[in-house]
């Protein structure tokens, strides 16, 4: 695709052009370039236009009613094709097994359907409360029910299906029926699980797996996809609220491990964490005083409130080494491992492998792990960034734009924390090597400029943080960089083939 | 309130027009009933009386009742009877007792269905996953989700 000019609008009726063919949406409004995958943003609303759309156009093939074609599509869980199939063998068929048939049914016809209303005198006496009642609602099976038994009876049923029937037999009510009964648009929460059966049954359409987030994106070419995980490619979305999510895993985004990695890490993790939860808890001790401490937040340069000891929270070793270019926590020390299994040299062979293998995967768990309770950090974070914003503005008198540079330092952060998390996964696979040394230093430099950030991020005073603005800024651009650097980095550590799966 | 009416009409209906082979045995909970149940027509239940619990909540007729057998050991109603889909434990896995229950559905048409269930059952065994159900089974059936995998009994 060559349109690069187009951008995503949230311009949603020129989405819903009379030309909108089935399926196949013209591309042109709403088209959301990134570098492999192409897709759309969708909001549920969109998508239950979308489903009316749908519902339109088969009731004019049809030549049906359209709140009979929403039941229809509902029954068929919006398998278009295959109702079409079914309705052109034997329309009655159809008809009857989905409780829609318009034929007197029994032998008898009702003719007065729909809302009833009864006097004082002479009240309708409702089967299922026992009570008289003024109001009541009949279906064309003749079937009658008060109001408020029906409301009960809907708001019970809702819940379970996609269509309901009467409660006395297999007539289906339509929207029309249960959008009269409830007396509001009842009907939609019945569409709403259709949108979900819709998402779930296409698998060009996925939902954002953030939490609280209903927005939905459609993949435009998702027959790459397969070829894109194939060769270790990542299909990143990102959903119209702004969060980006690997399509293919229907989960965060991993960049840069790839989505094979991802699997199997994880599935790694779910294995092993109640040992790794049992070993690391949420403290740990003050190396030099064993104060438990409980990291709330922040960078890894801890200093301990009671001896005032200064230690790095990853390694727990002493600060001092960990300035400048000297980080080194996150290089698995094997000569250091093979000494600690010195002493275990009379047990067998077996063992030995089994517990340096544990050892070095509890190593990557634990700097992934970190930095995944870090991000959590973060994310609350970028929750109230908005109003560090306003103090700065309101403490330091710039204005709204030039304190936007924290805003974008916090996603940045965010962001390159989520690089450098998942490229530990991949350490983890990869063999040792050349290839994995020049890795490790570049992650050695992505987690230096993560640190830098994050310990700007601690400052609160806000006449600092204005003053520090020029320092945000390098930092943001030096972690930018480096994320860059360490996703290439990745990518040729992949292709050397030193991944081992 | 409404369920109140609706056990009370109920219970009327059922005094006036019993059905054969079941009792009603009333407490002093109208939430809370017992029927007996004899099926004589049917040689692997003949002369057993087998006795069912009904449980029913203020959500009542929305929410079916909870319906189990029991047994009472005083009144020499020793036994569950053996049925694939009736575990020792008294549950028993039918689809109007969830997700078939609608609101006019009735204590009389349960009674109905579980005298027919006894009637026309065959097969003297108990559900193929019953000793693995009974260790686990939650006190009230209706907090098991029954996969009504069977409906040739």
């Amino acid at each position: 695709m060559s349109d690069e000019e187009f951008e995503y609008t949230d311009d949603s009726d020129s989405l819903y052009s009379d030309s909108v063919d089935d399926d196949n949406f013209k591309i042109e409004d709403s088209l959301v370039k990134h570098d492999i995958v192409q897709y759309k943003q969708h909001t549920t609303r969109e998508m239950m236009e979308t489903l009316h759309k749908k519902c339109t156009k088969l009731s004019e093939v049809l030549g049906k009613p359209h709140d009979y074609v929403v039941t229809l599509l509902q029954s068929y869980k919006w398998n278009s094709e295959k109702l079409i199939e079914d309705y052109m063998d034997d329309p009655q068929d159809v008809e009857l097994r989905l409780g829609l048939s318009t034929v007197k049914l029994n032998g008898e016809h009702h003719e007065n359907t729909g809302l009833q209303t009864y006097t004082e005198e002479a009240p309708f006496s409702c089967f299922i409360c026992c009570e008289d009642k003024l109001e009541s609602y009949k279906l064309k099976c003749g079937h009658e029910f008060c109001l408020d038994c029906y409301r009960t009876y809907l708001n019970e049923k809702v819940k379970q299906a996609n269509v309901i029937k009467c409660p006395s037999c297999d007539v289906a009510l339509t929207p029309g029926d249960i959008d009269t009964i409830s007396g509001t648009n009842g009907s939609s929460v019945l569409l709403e699980n259709s949108i979900k059966e819709y998402v779930e049954r296409h698998k060009t359409y996925k939902w954002c797996p953030s939490p609280d987030c209903n927005a939905i994106v459609e993949v435009l070419n998702s027959s790459d996809i397969a070829h894109l995980v194939d060769t270790n490619q990542i299909p990143i979305v990102i959903c119209s609220n702004g969060h980006r999510f690997c399509f293919n895993c229907g989960f965060e985004s991993h960049v840069p491990a790839p989505c094979n990695v991802t699997k199997q890490w994880i599935n790694k993790c779910k294995d092993d964490s109640e040992t790794v939860k049992w070993i690391t808890t949420h403290t740990k001790t003050c190396p030099k005083c064993d104060t438990s401490i409980e990291k709330n937040g922040g960078c890894n340069h801890m200093t301990c409130r009671k001896c005032a000891y200064e230690f790095c929270w990853i390694c727990l070793g002493t600060w001092d080494n960990h300035n400048n270019q000297y980080y080194q926590c996150n290089r698995y020390q094997y000569e250091q491992a093979e000494k600690n299994n010195k002493s275990a040299k009379d047990k067998k062979l077996q063992d030995e492998a089994t517990k340096k293998s544990l050892q070095r995967y509890l190593h990557y768990y634990n700097l992934f792990n970190i930095h995944e309770i870090s991000t959590k950090q973060d994310k609350s974070r970028c929750d109230v960034v908005e109003n560090t914003v306003r103090e700065v503005q309101e403490g330091v008198g710039i204005s709204w734009i030039e304190a936007q540079f924290l805003v974008d330092s916090a996603s940045t952060l965010l962001n390159a924390r989520r690089v450098l998390k998942w490229s530990y996964a991949v350490a983890f696979y990869c063999d040792r090597g050349y290839s994995l040394d020049l890795f490790e230093t570049v992650q050695a430099g992505l987690a230096d400029a993560v640190e830098a950030l994050s310990l700007l991020f601690e400052i609160s005073d806000v006449e600092v943080i204005a003053k520090k603005k020029l320092n945000f800024l390098n930092a943001s651009k030096l972690l930018e960089d480096r994320q860059r650097a360490m996703v290439l980095a990745t990518e040729e550590t992949i292709n050397n083939g030193t991944l081992r799966l | 309130m409404a369920a109140r009416n609706r056990i009370l009409k109920e219970l009327r209906g059922l005094e006036k027009e019993t059905l054969d082979g079941i009792n009603i045995e009333l407490t002093d909970n109208i939430y809370v009933l017992f029927a007996t149940i004899s099926v004589d027509g049917n040689p692997l239940y003949k002369d057993q009386v087998y006795k069912v619990k009904f449980t029913i909540t203020e959500e009542y007729p929305f929410t079916p009742p909870a319906c189990m057998f029991v047994k009472d050991i005083d009144r020499g109603i020793v036994s569950i009877p053996i049925h694939p889909h009736i575990y020792t434990n008294g549950h028993i896995c039918l689809d109007l007792l969830g997700t078939a229950w609608t609101p006019v559905h009735t204590i009389r048409s349960i009674l109905l269905s579980l005298h027919s269930f006894l009637a026309s059952n065959t097969r003297s065994e108990r559900p193929p996953d019953d000793s693995s159900y009974f260790k686990h089974a939650p006190k009230n059936p209706k907090d098991t989700r029954f996969v009504y995998h069977d409906d040739t009994v």
